[in-house]
């Protein structure tokens, strides 16, 4: 497989686009000329959300060659670029193709979609990487992964990210494009074909204080915990800052699995007078506890992941990263490390971005699970 | 970057969880003095259980031996014609019969006397400094056990059964300065409290 990686930050999208394309063309490097597919990451912040994007896209990539998902900050190789358009230029050399499901109205037809994709996904060849580009879904699409999971019984080769886009009119805006039009409730599954491929996942905080226990939630929204209202903890945890929710993000909440060991990782999103809002679902009874974030401490987390993708796959034809957003945050001036870091260490171009909610397997690759303030890295070979 | 905030947040956060471990730890105080309190009743009749009259009885005898011209009366008592209540009523009702006993003994002795059950229908008593230590003719009297045999006999007049107490008594330091031997004693002098007809209390 050949892949590389081009940025624009002309705020013209036609421009943008054809800005890449002479990249690609002029790469020194590429004897053929020739791609398979253009995978996109787009800045809402500065080109347009509606059908145009569809038609610059059909028209310079053209139809059915390109998936395109909303992004605030993305990786091209070592450098992290916001306002930008991002694109990932595929060729396959040898048995490698792809394939591209999507699935619209996810709230909507629920049931019908978690059938469907769990078919999409166990019909796959036994050598694939499945990419999950995702909308916010109204907050329902951590559920949908989570039900997904029920259904499938492999899932070590299935990752994503949800797209980070705006917030307008308390909602989330966060778009996929693809030649059958864009989705604002639903995912696009990138499907590589005939590829080897490892993951990682790196979380790197460090846990701190008592276990506490989840009373009261429902969907995203937690509103008691150890049976006392979750007021209390916006009034503690807040006390004589402003009322920023990112600063939460320094002490994510650590989900414990029943042996007592973090599973998965919890970030705020919003306050209400009764209530905290996460990125993602929580659920009565479930058993947490606070984290701190130290910078150095996910650069090395970071490091480990990668060094063991590195030694289990040794040739990389390509490398994803998926971050969390909040985790951006409190990463502050190395936000830009994991990026030259995964890319250094893998040897490879990396493509990626800073998302809203993060998806792959479980730590021993069994369970798919949606997570927060997490780095999702992966590794491809083509075979 | 955001240096002042993120040390605020810590700060917070650790007060949170020092509050958390203050509740935790006060939560666990309260399971402990609870299972405490759990391992040394006699879960029949409330008072101190065999194991816990004994400690808390060695635990006196150890102070008397330290503080000069203190005294402990040990005292054994084993309730007079209680089978035959078993017997005829039934052991629920032997059992509100020795729970009644428990409640009588509890209130004709002082907050800081020792009372527990021994097991069955026996019971061990320490009455500390009491007022007739000295006086052996009162001793002979204990105005208490008068007290706790009359209150045991009404007791028995709602059975038909004439309960009672036979009681032995021992004088710690004067007789004995051992725990063990003061209840030999004590257990002897019941035995000849029964062979002289019940319903009595021998001290030396």
């Amino acid at each position: 497989m050949l892949a590389k990686v081009y940025f624009s930050q002309n705020p013209v999208l036609r421009f943008a686009v054809e800005e890449v394309l002479l990249k690609f063309h002029d790469d020194i490097f590429l004897l053929k000329k020739e791609y398979d597919l253009v995978l996109i990451a787009l800045s809402p912040e500065v080109y347009p959300w509606d059908e145009e994007v569809v038609r610059t896209f059909d028209h310079y990539f053209g139809k059915n060659r390109w998936l395109a998902f909303h992004s605030l900050t993305s990786f091209a190789n070592e450098k992290v670029v916001e306002k930008s358009l991002t694109a990932l230029f595929i060729r396959f050399e040898r048995k490698g193709r792809f394939h591209i499901f999507h699935m619209k109205d996810l709230t909507k037809n629920y049931q019908k979609a978690l059938r469907l994709t769990a078919e999409y996904l166990k019909n796959r060849p036994k050598h694939s990487l499945n990419i999950i580009l995702t909308s916010f879904s109204h907050g329902r699409i951590g559920f949908f992964i989570e039900d997904l999971a029920k259904y499938l019984t492999k899932t070590s080769n299935i990752v994503g990210g949800v797209a980070s886009g705006l917030e307008q009119n308390g909602k989330t805006i966060t778009e996929i494009f693809t030649s059958k039009g864009i989705i604002n409730d639903g995912f696009a599954i990138l499907s590589l074909e005939n590829v080897v491929s490892r993951f990682g996942i790196s979380f790197g905080y460090i846990p701190i204080g008592p276990v506490y226990t989840i009373t009261r939630a429902e969907e995203n929204f937690v509103y008691e915990i150890n049976g006392e209202s979750i007021e209390f903890l916006k009034r503690n945890l807040l006390r004589n800052l402003e009322d920023d929710i990112r600063y939460l993000w320094y002490i994510p909440m650590l989900v414990l699995n029943e042996e007592g060991l973090v599973s998965i990782l919890r970030s705020y999103k919003g306050f209400g007078k009764d209530f905290v809002e996460f990125y993602g679902p929580i659920k009565e009874g479930w058993k947490f506890r606070f984290s701190f974030a130290d910078k150095n401490e996910l650069i090395k987390a970071d490091k480990n992941e990668a060094l063991k993708i590195k030694e289990a796959l040794k040739s990389v034809d390509l490398a994803f990263n998926f971050s969390c957003v909040a985790r951006q945050y409190v990463l502050e001036e190395l936000q830009t490390e994991e990026s030259k870091l995964y890319a250094s260490i893998l040897n490879a171009p990396l493509f990626g971005f800073y998302t809203f909610g993060e998806i792959g397997p479980d730590k021993g690759g069994k369970d798919l699970k949606y997570y927060n303030q997490t780095s999702v890295v992966m590794a491809v070979r083509e075979i | 970057m955001r240096e002042k905030q993120k040390i605020q947040i810590l700060l917070n956060l650790l007060e949170e969880i020092t509050q958390s471990y203050d509740e935790i730890l006060k939560e666990n105080q309260k399971l402990l003095k609870a299972l405490e309190k759990e391992a040394t009743t006699d879960h029949l009749t409330g008072l101190l259980n065999r194991r816990a009259v004994l400690e808390a009885l060695k635990r006196e005898i150890e102070r008397i031996k330290r503080d000069k011209g203190e005294t402990l009366c040990l005292c054994f008592a084993d309730l007079d014609n209680f089978k035959q209540v078993n017997d005829k009523f039934g052991h629920n009702e032997g059992d509100k019969v020795l729970k009644e006993f428990a409640n009588i003994l509890r209130k004709s002795l002082r907050a800081y006397d020792i009372v527990g059950r021994w097991g069955g229908d026996e019971f061990l008593v320490g009455v500390i400094n009491c007022d007739y230590f000295h006086d052996r003719e009162r001793c002979k009297n204990c105005p208490i056990y008068g007290r706790i045999s009359e209150q045991l006999k009404k007791v028995g007049e709602k059975y038909g059964i004439p309960l009672g107490v036979s009681c032995g008594a021992v004088k710690i330091p004067t007789e004995v300065t051992d725990l063990e031997e003061a209840i030999k004693l004590a257990d002897k002098r019941v035995y000849e409290a029964k062979e002289r007809g019940k319903g009595k209390l021998i001290t030396d």
